[in-house]
């Protein structure tokens, strides 16, 4: 194996350094080379980034994430990342010049910049109050999603702030954080009270939240409070005085969340969070910003039990109630990067079809139900943001969905049976934005359709396993159903919508060779689009191979699917069509 | 919906025909995680992931099974993305989890001091001899990488000994099992019969412990080079101490807990479970042949693991050069000299080098 080894470099870096820079040490451990390959038969050139969610198949690309860390000493540490952002910057391309306003190989976007995408300083004190302070970048998982949730990757290290950690009586510890806020994240996207001011004070902007946790007997309780406050520039008659800066917006949270085992088979957990949405002195929030457009104050609530052992051997269940207000809000909150609830959520029934064709771009996958606050058409109101962050996507990788505004049950059961591992899905979902003819003026209609009356049920059936022959064959299979109905308006038939998604795919997969992974799959999916009285039948096939190879230190990977179908994307009568389509994305990495 | 529970009904009807017949089951002691300074480790340790609560051997005709049994619910590695891409760690991590590594090493003929003392590398632990096993089971996320890292090591630490030879003997001692099943907190793991030459497992001893597990391959950054040989920088996907940290242990819990916070030095001595008959003289004749050829013990008796005993068996013995114990207890001076370890940790440290003369 052949070791990567720095001395060179490493001997230059410590006489470059002070006399007791010997005593540093010097990480790179998540740096890494990435590279993308991306093919197809859309031959359609990605826009902004190199991803297939911009309807995009065509390109190749490397990537560059340097990582750093220093042990400067047991208390010390200090790091930072570097990383070339992969924008559309293709191995066809010189790079160009960067000019503003230039088109092609000269556009912005097409020269590999190299990005500071932060840098941390972390102490670890040793006060009996205080065991730890970072200041700089963090992804920002320490906490909880519903609350401050984990920075998605490729945000991550981007968001600056302060953390300070310290232990509490009895095992208990103690958390702050004060978390700058980007301007995307606060009221009218930073731009203050009414659109579309300067705000001055959005450089000061921060979220706050205190997180207390603590053992209570065989139980451990957790609890935080967070606030952002956005404020304007005030008005001044004399400067020498400084200038005041009111606040227009107020976010705040409080998380209550409990776990423990009551037995040895038995898993209770429970979490209450409790958010106020208030803007103030005129504010008045914009259809595409991320907050909600007036005040309100609402709950969510989530509770989990885990059966984990029953009387028949190898059979456990884990049950999951939750209702999350439709006007539940947090700006911090996680948009991509959390998986919060149990069950998969409506996605996947219809793998990764994309609208108003078949290129495969995620984005559209995020609005697969049959109603959605985005893209569903028709929806006048349909433009604001979405709750979740679907953008820099591939065609392999599922969706988000926002979960605001869900209410339901959910229960899994997963049993083995002749060594064949089972699992199976049970969800009924409700939605707190059941409602009719929603005021114009209400907070939440920037997010939510006028009238909708909906519900969904997903069934999902999976089940692996493993063959001894030919060196071990990894056998999957997965039948997901997912029935989506939404009457809309009460008083009109013909809005009336319903969503039926069957999709059943298998797998195999064998160890080729030692280092040389292979897997075929197929997959048959039915989409069935009732709307009023027409009916719409996408039907579509996907044939895919795939190909994990690695050495130590080197991973390289390989996806080609091939998709047959009919279908109605733009859902009229009479225009369905026939589509084929050939994608590839292979990546390779090398991992320091 | 009366169909969807009726499949569920007659599903729950249907027992788990786990194969074979139980050798032996351990109890472990809950909250026994015994973790260092590593930040990975601690967000591990934060959620008990690490924490092992039980451990069975089993056997059908086929081969063995074992169970380990944690505290928390295996994390499914298909739901995790990697923080370098946009790759799910399932497709790295194909075993059902990701967050540690099992060892498992067998004393099948439970004479003492009779097999090898030694662990892997990255796990900067030791056998104790009444212990010395013969066969090793090292559950891992990722089986046939470690596999391959494992004899890359071994090949670049022995570059006169053919790729074959050092496979053979790699494959006759330590196995990485890839017939893996995960199921709510406790994974299975399957051996081949062969493997055990023979055994029926009905008298072993079993020292078997948890580390954390990391996915990637990392790089040698270090910039002092303080001479050590390939297999002392292989971390064998094993999560190592944070640097600077006052001990290099990455053992998180042994089963039945024979490491304990009070006396650190454990770690070089380890003990693990017995069923079965009693242990027998170390006079015993062997029932586990010894390999024709190159063995295991041959490819890590000239490089000492972190101060691990040399082995009790003349032929097995082994003693570090003279010259890489003074490299040792200089850089230890050094970090002592600028302040980095405190006196206490210096003696601690000195006297395990010591250990190994």
């Amino acid at each position: 194996m052949k070791r990567y080894t720095l001395k060179p470099l490493g001997l230059a870096v410590a006489l470059a350094l002070s006399g007791s820079a010997s005593a540093v040490t010097m990480d790179f451990s998540g740096t890494n080379f990435y590279m993308k390959f991306l093919d197809g038969d859309q031959r359609g050139a990605p826009s902004g980034s190199i991803d297939t969610a911009s309807g995009g198949d065509q390109g190749q690309f490397t990537e560059l994430n340097l990582v750093f860390k220093a042990t400067i000493s047991p208390k010390v540490e200090a790091g930072g990342r570097i990383q070339s952002r992969s924008s559309a910057a293709y191995w066809t391309e010189f790079g160009g010049f960067g000019q503003e306003n230039s088109v092609g190989n000269n556009e912005v976007n097409h020269q590999k910049f190299t990005k500071l995408r932060g840098a941390y300083v972390e102490l670890s004190p040793g006060y009996d109050w205080l065991n730890q302070v970072r200041i700089g970048t963090s992804d920002w998982g320490m906490f909880d999603p519903f609350t401050v949730g984990k920075v998605r990757y490729i945000d991550r290290d981007n968001y600056n702030g302060f953390y300070f950690k310290g232990p509490m009586v009895e095992e208990g510890t103690w958390e702050f954080a004060r978390v700058s806020l980007p301007t995307y994240l606060q009221f009218n996207y930073g731009q203050g009270p009414t659109c579309c001011s300067t705000d001055s004070t959005q450089y000061n902007e921060a979220v706050y939240i205190a997180q207390f946790k603590a053992p209570v007997g065989a139980a451990r309780v957790a609890a935080s409070y967070q606030t952002f406050i956005d404020h304007k520039l005030g008005t001044t008659t004399n400067a020498f005085l400084g200038v005041s800066a009111p606040s227009f917006y107020k976010n705040t949270v409080l998380a209550l969340k409990a776990d423990g085992s009551p037995s040895d088979t038995l898993e209770l957990r429970g979490a209450l969070y409790r958010s106020t949405s208030e803007p103030s002195g005129g504010a008045a929030g914009e259809m595409w910003g991320n907050t909600p457009t007036g005040s309100i104050n609402d709950s969510a609530i989530k509770v989990d039990a885990d059966v984990t052992e029953t009387p028949v051997e190898g059979l456990s269940f884990n049950f999951q109630y939750f209702n999350i207000g439709a006007g539940y809000f947090s700006t911090a909150a996680a948009r991509r990067e959390s998986d919060v609830l149990l069950t998969e959520g409506s996605e996947s029934a219809w793998y990764n079809w994309g609208n108003p064709m078949w290129s495969g771009g995620a984005t559209s996958d995020y609005t697969q139900g049959a109603a959605s606050p985005k893209g569903r058409p028709g929806v006048p109101n349909g433009t604001q943001n979405g709750l979740t962050d679907n953008d820099y996507m591939d065609f392999n990788e599922s969706p988000a969905e926002s979960v605001i505004g869900w209410k339901g049950l959910t229960g899994v059961g997963k049993f083995d049976v002749a060594d064949t591992p089972m699992s199976l899905e049970v969800t009924r979902v409700g939605y707190n934005n059941n409602w009719q003819n929603y005021a114009t003026t209400g907070p939440l209609y920037n997010v939510f359709p006028v009238n909708q009356d909906r519900t969904t049920n997903i069934f999902v059936y999976k089940l692996n396993h493993n063959f001894d022959q030919f060196g071990g064959i990894d056998a999957n299979l997965k039948f997901k159903r997912v029935d989506d109905t939404d009457k809309v308006s009460a008083t009109t038939a013909a809005d009336d919508r319903a969503v039926l998604d069957n999709g059943i795919s298998a797998s195999l997969g064998n160890q080729l060779a030692p280092d040389l992974y292979g897997t075929v799959s197929v997959g048959g999916y039915h989409r069935r689009v009732t709307v009023g009285a027409n009916s719409f039948l996408n039907k579509k096939a996907i044939l895919g191979v795939k190909f994990s190879y690695n050495l130590p230190g080197f991973e390289m990977g390989l996806l080609s699917q091939w998709i047959k179908g009919t279908g109605n994307p733009t859902e009229t009568v009479g225009a369905n069509v026939s589509v084929r389509q050939y994608r590839m994305k292979a990546f390779a990495q090398v991992n320091f | 919906m009366k169909k969807t529970w009726l499949f569920i009904v007659l599903m729950s009807c249907m027992t788990h025909t786990f194969a074979g017949v139980t050798l032996a089951s351990f109890a472990d002691p809950a909250g026994d995680v015994r973790l260092g300074g590593g930040k990975g480790h601690s967000e591990i340790q934060g959620q008990g992931n690490l924490d092992l609560l039980g451990f069975r051997v089993s056997r059908d005709a086929k081969g063995f099974w074992f169970s380990a049994t944690f505290k928390n619910v295996i994390h499914d590695p298909k739901e995790v993305v990697r923080s370098v891409s946009s790759e799910s760690l399932g497709d790295f991590a194909r075993k059902g989890f990701y967050q540690f590594n099992i060892d498992v090493y067998v004393d099948m003929d439970r004479i003492a001091g009779s097999g090898n003392t030694f662990t892997l590398p990255g796990r900067h632990a030791g056998i104790a001899p009444g212990y010395a096993w013969e066969r090793a089971v090292i559950l891992t996320p990722r089986p046939e990488l470690m596999r391959h890292q494992l004899l890359d090591g071994l090949h670049e630490q022995y570059p006169d000994y053919s790729s074959d030879a050092i496979a053979t003997a790699v494959d006759q001692s330590i196995i990485f099992p890839t017939r893996i099943k995960v199921h709510g907190k406790t994974v299975d793991f399957f051996v081949p019969t062969d493997f055990f030459a023979g055994s029926d497992g009905q008298n072993w001893a079993v020292t078997a412990f948890v580390t954390g597990a990391t996915i990637d391959v990392p790089a040698d950054m270090n910039l002092i080079d303080a001479g050590r040989k390939p297999l002392e920088r292989l971390q064998l996907g094993v999560m190592q101490q944070a640097a600077h940290s006052a001990s290099d242990v990455t053992v998180a819990d042994v089963l039945d807990g024979s490491l304990t916070r009070s006396a650190p030095e454990s770690i070089h001595g380890l003990t693990g479970v017995v069923w079965g008959a009693a242990a027998v003289p170390a006079t015993a004749e062997r029932k586990v042949a010894a390999s024709s050829g190159l063995s295991i013990a041959n490819l890590f008796q000239t490089a000492p693991l972190s101060g691990t005993p040399t082995l009790s068996s003349p032929a097995q013995e082994s003693v570090p050069p003279d010259d890489f114990i003074a490299g040792r207890l200089q850089i230890l001076q050094q970090l002592r000299d600028k302040g980095l370890i405190d006196e206490s940790e210096y003696k601690q440290q000195k006297a395990r080098i010591l250990d190994t003369l």
